[in-house]
Parts: C-alpha cells; structure tokens; sequence
C-alpha cells in the first residue's frame, strides 16, 4: 500500500453471455485475476461498472453480495480450499447451509453432484484421505450445487497433473455446458483455453485479443 | 445459515481442537465452581441468618428510638453522654416520618394504670401511649374489634395476653407472670375484656397486689378502700376497650395495653400530682416535677416497610444523634461483618472468572486467526457476515455453557463435601453462637454451603454470558475480514 499508483486494469469493456464458456488467459501479473475477483464481486473497482443481469455489483453491500454469491456465483479455485473438519459430502453441503436448505434436501441434491462427479464411494470421507483430483472433484460439485448462473475457476487445474487436468476440464465444461451456465476459466495455460468458446487475452491489465473458438470449431468440423 | 447448522458446524470445530478447547473449558471450569462456592458460603450463612432473626421473638420491622440524653454508644466503640443532643419532639417524629421506608413514626409515652373488674384487678405496667391513627400501622392484626379512633373516651386495645393478667387479688394467683407455663390456648381469662366493665385509675390502690392478704378481706364491691392507713377519695375512670389483638412471637408485646398517648400522658401527670399529694400527707416534701406541657416524648416508634429498611434507617435516625434500636441489631450486625468477608473471597472468585473470560476470548481469537482462509472460503461460497459472526459467537458461547455445566457439577461437589467434612478455614463463618443471650442458638446442623436451583440457573447464565462477552471481538474480527485476501492467506 506505497503511495506508487499500481494499475492492474485499465479500459476493459466485456460482455459475458449466458451459457457460453470464457477463459482469461495471461500471464502471472496480467491482471486477469484482479478480473476474475472483480466479476465475482470480491474486489471493487476504483471506477467503472460491473453489471450482473442489469444492476451494478459495485453498488452492493456486503450483505447483498453475500447474496448474490449464494444465488448465482460458484467457485472453483486452484487449491480446492475445502474444509478440513468436514467430509466431502459435507463440503459439497455447504453452499446450501448458508442458502437455508433443509438438511434432507440438501444432502439429497449433493449426493446427486458428488455422483455426477464420480465421487459417490468418497463422500464420508475428509478432504486429507482424498487426492488432488478427487478433491478438485469435490470442490467443482461445491460449485455447481447451488445451481449458479456463473461459475468462476480460478486456476483450476493449477494443482493438478496432465491427464487429470483433462479429466477435469471435461468434467467442469460438460456440466456448464449441460446446464447452460456461464463458466469463467482464469488460466495462463493455452491448453485449457481451447476449452473455451470464447477466449480473453490479458496483458498489462488490458484485453489484448478475444478469440472466438466457436467460429474455429465450426470451421474445423466442416472440413 | 439455520441454528441447527450454526451448532453442527460449531460442535465439529471445537471438537477438532480438543486439547485447546479442554484447557479453556477447564478455566471457565474453575471460575463457574469458585463463584458458585463462594456464594454457596453466603447463600448458607444468609440462610442462618434469616432463620434466626425469624426466630427472635419480636417484631423486627418496628425500631425502637430515644433521646441521646442519658448516653448513646461511642463511635469508636463504649458509651458516651453527649454535651448536645437534638429533642426527641415532634419535628424529629417528622423527620422520621419522611425517610423513605418508613410506614409510620409514632410517639410513644409509657405509662402504667391499675385495673378493675368486679373481683379481679390488674396491675397494667405496659400501657403504651399511641396516637389512634399510628397504632393500625405498627403491624398488629386484630383478633376482635376494632383499633383506637380519635374521640374514644379512654379507649383502649389490648395485646393478645394482656386480659390474661387479671388476677384475683390476695389469692397469689398470677397467671399473667407465669405464662411461660401456662397452655396460652386453654387458658380462660378471668375478665371478658371487651364486655365487662373495666375501671381504671392511676392509683394503684384501685388493684391490691396478689400477695396483699388484706386484698383478700377486701369488698371488692365497695368503692371506699380503706386498707390504706390514709384514707382519701380514689378517683375512677370507665375503661372502653375496643380491640383485642392477636398473638404475636413475641409476649412481652402481647401483654401491652396500647391507650391514646393524651390519655397515658394525662394519667401520669395524675399520678405525679397524686403521688405529691400522697408525700405531702406523710410529711414529706416534694418539689413540683417538670412543666405540665411536654415537649419530648420517651420512645418514638418508627415501624419500617421490611426488615431489610431497619438497618438502613436505624443508621439514619443514629446519624442524627438519636440512639435508635431494633430486634435483631446484634444478628445484624454479625450479619455485616460476615457479608464483608464473603465480598472480598467471592471477589476472589471473580478474578478468576474474569481469567476465564480473557481465556476464551484468546482462544477465539486464535481460532480467527487460524482459520482465516476458511472463513474466506466460506464468505466466497455465500456465508453472510451474520453467518460467520454467529458461527464464532456459538463456540464461545459454547464454551461458556459447557464450562458453565461443569462448573456446575464441581461446585455440587465442592458444596457436599464441605457440608459433610470439616474445612477447617470455613469455621469462622456462619453465625456466632448466641445462645444464652436472649437470642436464638446457631442451629447444630447448620450447613456450610447452600446451591439452590436460582444459584445454579445464574452461574450458568454468567457462565455463556461470559462466552458471548469473550466472543464479542474475535468474532467481529472474522467478520471484518477481507474475502479476498483471507483466501489467499496460508
């Protein structure tokens, strides 16, 4: 907090649609991190607007983006960040806890997630008896449980090895995909952008490119 | 977030941090226990108390005020005659009027009138001079009746064993003086008070004594008493007596005769001048004593809403230079000293509870600390601050509660074992011995330490009240944290 001027964004005009796929892509330092925080409402911007189906996040209090959070935001981060105490049927639980869902409902609909992410035979278990992956599962099933409208990942797969990184782009993409949900992959790794639909290039906190993978894809299935 | 979860979660937390939350439930553990055991002491030794001042056989709401004339105790202790004194008139009965919890002040003249009923005659040494209008406020019921109203020709109420001391003179009946033997509830009064016709006067040649054999000879019947050696005319009065009280604890006050403070002072100015008369006849000389007009009274009663005002309010009348008493001024007394020492060791107790609060309150806020990234999780996913707040609020209070129930169970132990062992340190508490001093006796059996269910419901109240105390900041500080930079601590 030194009397230097950081900019971390500066001129950024985005618009997300609902159901598509989007990845910010850059560079540690980039920014696109203070822009994953910035759409989730975790950070406020020094100017500008944020606008969720019409109304401006800025302008919210903390009891209100408590809200917003719990009715259409999920999050996956890169190291899984469960909690120790609790079991990974639990852990899923959890958003529901803070949205009042009675008890037999909720663990109803997170046995439902855990199994969607092939994690039913683990669900008694505590986060330190789970693996990297299997924890990224339980985390994912935390995300979606809530049914949110958009899920934000960040760094994901950060944590994880090759062939379990796939495994959990195809998982996180195919339930955002099945669901119609808007999904926001922060990355510096172009592999998992092609994920994507649509792919946002970050540099020096502004947008240096945006990619339209769903024009490419197009393109490649005709030929 | 719902209660049932809020405890759910809470439970969980603090079970995985065993070892910490069993050190700090063990403070709060000993600070519920101490308090309880040391007010367990007082409750016990108030209990004693209570009982014994129950059992004094007076009224204890009724305090007792004269002149510091003839002396008053020293501050520092002995006796001393004040130079200068304030009158006990009627601006001081104002005075006492107007201290609050005072229900009435009430000059008293104490007099004395002789009595006769037919055959039987009375010898009424407590004739106690009232204003009609105190007497319904000093405390007494009637039994039949009514009380003294202004405009009675000497009307008079008598106390609840005061017909009883009629006596058939000459005969050495004396029943009144005996009463301690007699069965006070099959005894028949000789005189029906309130129905046969009652002569009074201040002459006491009106009621020969038991013992004057020459009262036996005597015709009653016949108004000319010749068995004095000087004969002269004997003045009557027709006594209207017009309530009977009921027995109280105490028969010294029941064998009162409670009469309108003008009469009882016209009587004694009678007999004064009587009596002069009577001296002058035998030759002797006797100077006119005082002004016909009084200014001062003997006693001022001044009865008191509870027995909890007396000692106030006898402080406040001492204050004023008079010297005021009350049943139960010694008990009382003891009673102070003892709550002085109990003070200072429940205040010990507290310190020791307030260690536990310091206690729970870092622990909580090493928990925040610990946790941080949780908590930032947890507000990420959709925990309002109210969820965290409550969350942190729970498990100190948790642990104010569990510690509190503890405590709870040690203090019960603590208590039965000093009630059926001898602690050698408790013997200077509880009442004194008093016996052989007018004043009940410290019972035998007394316990040491008293729990009641009130006592054990506000240890435990104090007990959460003290986790939601310790739990106030920590969990404020959980709620101030930033979402952001909590999940990206380590």
């Amino acid at each position: 907090m030194g009397e230097e001027r950081i900019v971390a964004l500066e001129d950024i005009t985005l618009s997300f649609e609902k159901g598509k796929i989007y990845c910010l892509l850059g560079t540690s330092g980039s920014g696109k991190s203070t822009l994953l925080n910035l759409l989730a409402g975790l950070e406020k911007p020094t100017s500008g607007s944020i606008m969720f189906k019409g109304k401006p996040l800025e302008a919210l209090n903390e009891t209100q983006l408590a809200l917003y959070r719990q009715r259409y935001v999920g999050f996956v981060f890169q190291s899984y960040n469960l909690l120790a105490t609790l079991s990974a049927l639990e852990n899923v639980t959890l958003p529901l806890i803070f949205r009042k869902v009675p008890k037999r409902k909720r663990i109803a609909s997170a046995k439902a997630m855990l199994k969607a992410v092939g994690l039913s035979h683990r669900a008694r278990h505590k986060p330190s008896e789970l693996s990297g992956g299997q924890q990224q599962r339980v985390s994912i099933a935390r995300a979606f449980i809530n049914d949110p409208q958009v899920i934000f990942a960040d760094e994901p797969t950060g944590n994880l090895d090759t062939k379990t990184t796939f495994e959990m782009m195809d998982m996180i993409t195919g339930i955002a995909r099945e669901r119609n949900q808007t999904l926001v992959i922060v990355t510096h790794d172009t592999e998992i952008s092609s994920y994507a639909d649509r792919v946002i290039s970050i540099r020096d906190g502004a947008v240096e490119s945006i990619v339209d993978n769903e024009i490419r894809r197009d393109i490649y299935e005709e030929n | 977030m719902s209660s049932v979860d809020v405890f759910g979660l809470g439970v969980r937390s603090l079970y995985k941090r065993k070892l910490r939350t069993f050190l700090t439930l063990l403070g709060v553990i000993i600070g519920t226990a101490s308090i309880v055991l040391m007010m367990s002491l007082g409750m016990a030794t108030e209990a004693q108390f209570a009982e014994m001042m129950e059992h004094m056989d007076a009224d204890m709401t009724i305090i007792s005020v004269r002149s510091a004339q003839w002396g008053r105790p020293a501050p520092g202790g002995g006796w001393e005659v004040p130079d200068d004194f304030p009158e006990l008139d009627e601006d001081a009965v104002l005075i006492f009027d107007s201290i609050p919890g005072v229900i009435v002040a009430s000059p008293i003249i104490r007099g004395s009138i002789f009595m006769r009923s037919g055959p039987f005659a009375m010898m009424g040494w407590e004739v106690v001079g009232i204003r009609p209008e105190a007497l319904p406020l000093m405390g007494y019921n009637l039994a039949y009746g009514r009380f003294l109203e202004e405009g009675d020709e000497f009307g008079a109420v008598f106390g609840g064993l005061a017909e009883l001391s009629f006596y058939v003179p000459g005969s050495d009946d004396v029943r009144a003086w005996n009463l301690w033997g007699l069965d006070l509830d099959n005894v028949e009064p000789l005189v029906d008070v309130l129905n046969d016709p009652i002569q009074f006067s201040y002459d006491h040649r009106i009621a020969p004594s038991p013992w004057d054999m020459r009262g036996a000879d005597i015709d009653l019947d016949d108004d000319m008493f010749d068995i004095e050696e000087i004969f002269r005319p004997l003045t009557t009065f027709d006594l209207n007596v017009v309530g009977l009280l009921e027995r109280t604890a105490n028969q010294w006050d029941d064998l009162r005769i409670y009469m309108d403070i003008a009469v009882v002072e016209e009587m004694a100015w009678l007999m004064t001048e009587s009596q002069r008369e009577e001296q002058q006849e035998w030759g002797f000389f006797s100077p006119i004593r005082g002004e016909r007009e009084r200014t001062s009274y003997d006693n001022v009663f001044v009865r008191v809403a509870s027995i909890d005002d007396t000692h106030r309010v006898a402080e406040a009348i001492n204050d004023m230079g008079f010297v005021a008493h009350y049943p139960g001024e010694f008990i009382d007394m003891q009673r102070r000293q003892q709550q002085n020492i109990r003070t200072l060791l429940t205040a010990i107790a507290g310190i020791s509870l307030l260690v536990a609060t310091i206690n729970i309150a870092n622990t909580m806020i090493t928990s925040v600390t610990e946790r941080t990234k949780e908590i930032g999780v947890m507000k990420v996913i959709g925990a309002s601050i109210r969820d965290i707040r409550r969350m942190f609020l729970f498990e100190a209070v948790m642990i104010g509660i569990i510690g509190g129930i503890f405590g709870i169970g040690v203090s019960l132990l603590g208590s039965y074992a000093m009630n059926n062992f001898d602690v050698p340190f408790l013997e200077g508490l509880g009442p004194p011995d008093l016996g052989g001093w007018g004043m009940p006796m410290a019972p035998e059996d007394a316990i040491v330490s008293l729990i009641t269910p009130w006592l054990l419901l506000l240890a435990l109240g104090v007990a959460a009240g003290v986790g939601l105390i310790a739990g106030y900041f920590p969990a404020r500080r959980a709620t101030k944290l930033s979402a952001l930079a909590a999940i990206r601590s380590d």
